[in-house]
């Protein structure tokens, strides 16, 4: 509550819903990633509104025939914009309010770090508005569609922000919880968009390792192990999402997602794209970080200049922009081949680190501005502040914040239209199961097919879950399912004079065994993996690790309860 | 309170830039400054002996610009004590290694942090125990308010999510006349099927349950005035079994409010389905469906 009594916060945030408003007034935006998003929450919502909570199938996708998407796509904005959606709001704005939540974050996060480096309100509205500002910010919404993107780079500062605050806070207790919570963001973070949010982690571990070095120079060896420590936990933290992840991997096709346009090697880009307002790849330039971080260093150098003491730090930060920028260089497109370092190649564009640079880049501008302006009045500190920021907003974000519509009816946004859309909401068919040759080309019409021995006497479904009663003439009688086959669908014989068992047909989809001859009600659904188990017991396991961290010093702290006991015997 | 406050947010900008003697100069001035606090008022603390007379009266209170005095110090760690602080050995260790300590500067933060921890512990348990019986009610009021309307939204969000059945639709007209509409206990919103079509709409209950009559209520496409149903069936399932069926018909299109009551007598019912099989306009549909 006292945050929103600061003036400057509200001008960050009233920024950040400004720079969001363009999305509000159409009914849909046609960015690269066109609807998918939508489709992917309207699958979400329906799954949700069966009881799963954490759905892992699409059940819509590919006609019916399904698909394991949500075992890889990052699940933070699908659960909060589907959430929204089975409650009642429409997709299209269940995704706008998403947006205008990662636009809001943006903004308050890096005004949070910011003012922790600077202690100065001003020059931290000032880097928040600079990164409200940056071009590539803004053109991955508007230009890319790339909601997931966008949210994972409005997480990033306020993981910064909290791992900054734990190493450099003093009082013992405050800077563990902060720790743990610093974690706990981080794992938000990754589980908003899995790419960025690997190469965010790479980020925020170098931050974290800069900030390590004044804790060990001190003796506070302990701050610096929970530092660590929590850092260390964020990934085991959302186990349950990073486990199955990687254990299932290698059941679909992903290997098409890095080959082709996809392959990171063909998108190097040159310093002078950094500054052109058009490239070939993109009409309208948003990868211009340019201009951002020539404002950065122009005003860092100044600030050495003035006040080196307050600017010092500033350096470390334009030192990490520098490094992302050249790791998109044509010099660095070793570093991005296939098999040499794990999973790197999945970042397709390496041009995607643009993100961490432009809020470096802007922590620069805000350190750099306070250092500068150290000896002026409160007034004119103010005034500077607010022309610096109208400066950024008019002279580098205005010309990016656009998009084109499309209409709301041109958007599937039922599970109806979906299916039969036949829609999988990726352009590469990357998490069709690796058992399926090819893509159906139709939606089923009927939920068993080829029944060997077999009479079915009806069949229900709703999302991923199907119910029949079939009759089978014979033992080890057969059917097929119209189901992509993969870990985690479960059969349940409700009755029948045998358990029913699912194994998987040459074509990739659920084969049915009934075990003897008889009627059976069987229920078939998408229950929870076994890669999924691990997951959790991985999640659990990094929430006892932080637990000292949050428990240290409280009153939950097991020196508390010998205490306790003690002072209890003492009065008995 | 307030000196300890400050004192304490002094040493934390301190440690921000680096300055770790000074940082723990100042948490040692809080350290003091909550003592002082503790310390029992002079006035107030007037002790008798056992035989009711006035023992001698209670010292002045010392200046409070001077380091708070051994016997006054004890005066606090004994309230401290009374209040209920759990771990006094560690905090009467803290103070006399403080003292130790004196202005020797810090070099190493390993040697002093268990000593920033109990100073931390100290103002967070002073804090509490120093709020006003006006200011500890409005906290309490606050925390229960708050917990209260988190209960409240999350009974509303399951209620929403998983109370009510899920509708299913063979088809609708457009994304504005959704299946919900049925559903929804508001008569002017209406799920509509496409143009000249026939088709249905199922509730698919979250429990099994009783049905005697199903009350349909039909449409007419707002001011359009050009759709309604006309020849509708009901069909009760318990699982996967028909339990009971009726079929009515409508009069037309009207714009009142026009009503069907089909007679279901069906238990143990898990899905009913409403098959509109003929329409009057331009297509068919329906405003509520009533369970009874």
């Amino acid at each position: 509550m006292r945050l929103l009594r600061d003036f400057w916060v509200i001008l960050v945030i009233a920024v950040a819903v400004g720079l969001w408003a363009p999305l509000a007034r159409l009914e849909w935006f046609t960015g690269h990633e066109r609807f998918s998003y939508v489709l992917r929450t309207v699958e979400w919502a329906s799954e949700l509104r069966l009881g799963v909570l954490y759905p892992r199938w699409c059940p819509d996708f590919y006609g019916g025939y399904g698909s394991p998407l949500f075992f890889f796509y990052g699940p933070t904005l699908y659960a909060i914009a589907a959430l929204l959606t089975a409650l009642g709001l429409d997709p299209l704005w269940a995704l706008k309010v998403v947006v205008l939540l990662g636009s809001v974050l943006s903004g308050v996060g890096t005004y949070a770090l910011v003012r922790a480096e600077t202690g100065r309100r001003d020059a931290a509205a000032l880097g928040a508005i600079a990164y409200l500002a940056a071009p590539y910010r803004i053109g991955n919404l508007f230009d890319r569609g790339d909601i997931g993107e966008f949210s994972c780079i409005a997480v990033l500062p306020v993981v910064l922000a909290l791992y900054r605050a734990a190493a450099r806070e003093a009082l013992p207790h405050r800077a563990y919880v902060l720790a743990a919570c610093a974690s706990a963001a981080h794992g938000v973070m990754i589980l908003t968009h899995p790419v960025l949010g690997l190469w965010g982690s790479v980020v925020v571990g170098l931050v974290v390792l800069a900030s390590l070095v004044r804790p060990l120079l001190m003796g506070a060896w302990r701050r610096a192990g929970a530092l660590v420590l929590a850092i260390a936990c964020a990934p085991a933290l959302v186990g349950f999402y990073v486990l199955p992840a990687v254990a299932y991997k290698a059941q679909t096709q992903t290997a098409r997602m890095v080959v082709g346009f996809y392959d990171p090697r063909h998108h190097w880009i040159t310093i002078d794209q950094l500054f052109e307002k058009s490239i070939p790849l993109f009409l309208r330039n948003f990868l211009q970080i340019g201009p951002h971080v020539a404002v950065a260093c122009g005003l860092l150098v100044g600030a050495l200049l003035v006040n080196r003491r307050r600017s010092w730090s500033a350096v470390g930060w334009l030192g990490l922009a520098f490094l992302l920028i050249a790791s998109m260089l044509p010099f660095a497109g070793g570093f991005w081949a296939r098999d040499r370092i794990p999973l790197v190649e999945f970042i397709q564009f390496p041009w995607r680190l643009l993100g961490p640079a432009a809020l470096a880049a802007s922590v620069v501008v805000g350190i750099a501005a306070a250092a500068l302006t150290e000896r002026f009045d409160e007034e004119t500190r103010s005034s500077l502040a607010i022309a610096g920021s109208a400066a950024f907003l008019i002279v580098i974000a205005w010309p990016y914040v656009s998009t084109g519509q499309m209409l709301a009816a041109e958007v599937p946004r039922d599970p109806d239209t979906i299916r039969r859309g036949m829609y999988s909401a990726t352009d590469a068919d990357e998490y069709l199961p690796k058992g399926v040759p090819s893509p159906p080309r139709s939606p089923w019409r009927e939920l068993v097919i080829r029944p060997s021995g077999i009479k079915v006497e009806s069949t229900q479904s709703e999302g991923s879950h199907h119910e029949m009663t079939l009759r089978a003439d014979k033992r080890g009688a057969t059917a097929d399912l119209s189901l992509h086959a993969f870990p985690g669908w479960k059969i349940d014989t409700l009755s029948g004079p045998g358990e029913a068992k699912l194994s998987v047909n040459p074509q990739g989809l659920l084969r049915l065994e009934l075990p003897a001859a008889g009627e059976y009600r069987l229920r078939v659904w998408f229950g929870v993996a076994r890669a999924e188990w691990w997951g959790l017991l991985l999640t659990l396991g990094g929430c006892l690790a932080l637990l000292p961290l949050v428990a240290y010093g409280s009153r939950f702290w097991p020196l508390e309860w010998r205490a306790l006991l003690r002072m209890k015997g003492a009065r008995a | 309170m307030i000196r300890a406050k400050r004192a304490v947010a002094a040493a934390r900008a301190l440690y921000r830039e680096g300055l770790l003697s000074e940082s723990h100069a100042s948490l040692v001035k809080a350290f003091d400054a909550l003592l002082e606090a503790w310390r029992p008022e002079p006035a107030a603390v007037v002790p008798t002996d056992g035989e009711g007379d006035a023992a001698e009266p209670a010292p002045e209170p010392a200046d409070v610009a001077e380091p708070i005095v051994a016997d006054a110090e004890e005066q606090a760690l004994a309230a401290i004590e009374k209040a209920g602080y759990r771990r006094m050995a560690r905090l009467r260790q803290a103070r006399t290694t403080a003292r130790e300590l004196g202005t020797e500067p810090v070099t190493s933060l390993g040697r002093v942090e268990w000593i920033w921890a109990e100073i931390e512990r100290l103002t967070r348990f002073s804090q509490r125990q120093f709020l006003t019986p006006a200011a500890a009610k409005r906290l309490r009021i606050r925390r229960i308010a708050l917990a209260g309307t988190a209960l409240v939204i999350l009974a509303v969000v399951i209620g929403i999510l998983w109370a009510r059945p899920r509708i299913a639709a063979s088809a609708t007209f457009s994304t504005e006349h959704p299946a919900y509409h049925v559903y929804d206990g508001v008569d002017s919103t209406e799920w509509l099927l496409p143009e000249a079509s026939a088709g249905w709409v199922e509730l698919r209950l979250r429990s099994s349950r009783t049905i005697k009559t199903v009350r349909l209520v039909n449409c007419h496409n707002r001011y359009y005035m050009d759709r309604a149903a006309e020849k509708v069936r009901v069909t009760a399932y318990a699982g996967g079994k028909q339990v009971g069926t009726a079929e009515g018909k409508f009069k037309g299109i009207v714009e009142k409010r026009s009503t069907l009551d089909l007679n279901i007598k069906a238990s143990g019912v898990t899905r009913v389905r409403v098959e509109i099989q003929s329409w009057f306009g331009r297509g068919g549909g329906l405003s509520e469906i009533e369970l009874r």
